[in-house]
C-alpha cells in the first residue's frame, strides 16, 4: 500500500505532531477528520506515520492547529514539546 | 456495525461482521478466486468434453456461477465489489469498498474518497494491471503455443474461458488486493490521551 506522497519507510519519512495537538485540543480523530474534510482511518495513519500528507493536506492540517507547518512536520524526529517550550532541567540549573 | 453506518471503521467496511479481520478477508479471497478457477475448469470439462445440455447452456453455469461469487453479478455487490471513484461531498465518510456478504443492503453510488483513498486506488490499479499484463501475455503465449504446435481441439473453450476469466480479474484485482492488503482498523487509543473526549 503506498504511504503518501513519500515512502514513510525510506528516507522520505515525515515526523509529525498531529496526536500531541489534538490531544492538547481535546479533539477526536473524528472531529479534526470533519474538519480537514478525510476519512476518519487517515488521521490514524497520518499519526502512525505510516502515511504522509500531499502538501495541501499538510498546510490545511497546520492552517487548522494555527500553526506554522515546520511546526506540525518535520523530516526530523521532534523534541519533546515540554522540552522545546522550557529547555531541559539541566539547561535552567545553569541559567 | 451495518455496512452503511458512518462509523468510520475506516476505508474499508467489512460488512456486518466486524469480526472478519485481514486475515479472514486473506482467506476469503483466496476463497473466491480459487472457487472461480474451478468452476472455470469444471466449465471446461462440461463444455469440452461432456457436451452437456441444450446449446451448451448447462456448460456456461459454472462460469454464470463463478462470476457471482467473485463479482455478485450483475448488480456488482458481491465480496470484490468493483471500484467507483465517483465522488459526492454529500456520502462523507463512506468507505472506499464495502462487503456485503449475505446482506442486500446498496449503499449511495457516490462515494467520497480522501486523498489516501486515491492514492490507495491508484496503487492498487497500477498493481493491478501490471498482474493482468503479465497474466495476459503469459495466456496469450499458451494459446499461440498450442495452437501452432498442437492445435488441440480444446482450444476454443480454453480460450474463451481463460478470457472469461481475465475479465472477472480484471474488474476485480484492484479491490481484491486491497481487500488483502489494507490493515485492520486501528481504534482511537484516546483513554492514553488524557484530554481527549471518551
Amino acid at each position: 500500500m503506498p504511504n503518501g506522497p513519500s515512502s514513510s519507510n525510506g528516507p522520505g519519512k515525515l515526523y509529525n505532531r498531529i496526536a500531541v495537538l489534538r490531544a492538547e485540543r481535546s479533539l477526536s480523530r473524528q472531529d479534526l477528520a470533519d474538519a480537514l474534510d478525510v476519512n476518519y482511518q487517515t488521521i490514524g495513519f497520518l499519526e502512525r506515520g505510516d502515511y504522509n500528507p500531499s502538501l495541501a493536506l499538510a498546510f490545511q492540517i497546520a492552517a487548522y492547529f494555527n500553526l506554522p507547518i515546520e511546526a506540525v512536520f518535520s523530516p526530523e524526529p521532534f523534541r519533546p514539546l515540554s522540552e522545546q517550550v522550557y529547555g531541559n532541567g539541566r539547561n535552567r540549573a545553569d541559567k | 456495525m451495518a455496512a452503511t453506518e458512518q462509523t468510520n471503521e475506516g476505508v474499508i467496511v467489512l460488512s456486518d461482521n466486524p469480526k472478519l479481520t485481514r486475515r479472514k478477508r486473506r482467506r476469503m479471497i483466496l476463497a473466491c478466486y480459487s472457487a472461480a478457477f474451478l468452476l472455470a475448469t469444471v466449465a471446461v470439462y462440461l463444455l469440452h468434453f461432456r457436451h452437456v445440455s441444450v446449446f451448451r447452456l448447462g456448460g456456461y453455469f459454472p462460469l454464470l456461477l463463478s462470476f457471482i461469487i467473485v463479482l455478485g453479478g450483475l448488480r456488482l455487490g458481491g465480496p470484490v465489489r468493483p471500484f467507483s471513484r465517483r465522488i459526492g461531498a454529500a456520502a462523507a465518510n463512506q468507505p472506499l469498498i464495502q462487503l456485503r456478504l449475505g446482506s442486500r443492503k446498496h449503499p449511495p453510488d457516490e462515494t467520497f474518497l480522501d486523498e489516501r483513498d486515491i492514492a490507495i486506488g491508484d496503487h492498487v490499479h497500477c498493481l493491478a494491471m501490471s498482474i493482468l499484463r503479465c497474466a495476459t501475455f503469459l495466456f496469450v503465449l499458451a494459446l499461440w503455443a498450442s495452437a501452432v504446435f498442437h492445435h488441440p481441439a480444446w482450444l476454443p473453450v480454453v480460450a474463451g474461458i481463460g478470457s472469461f476469466l481475465l475479465f472477472v480479474a480484471a474488474m476485480s484485482l484492484p479491490q481484491g488486493i486491497i481487500l488483502r492488503a489494507e490493515p485492520d482498523p486501528v481504534p482511537e487509543p484516546s483513554a492514553q490521551i488524557a484530554g481527549v473526549p471518551q
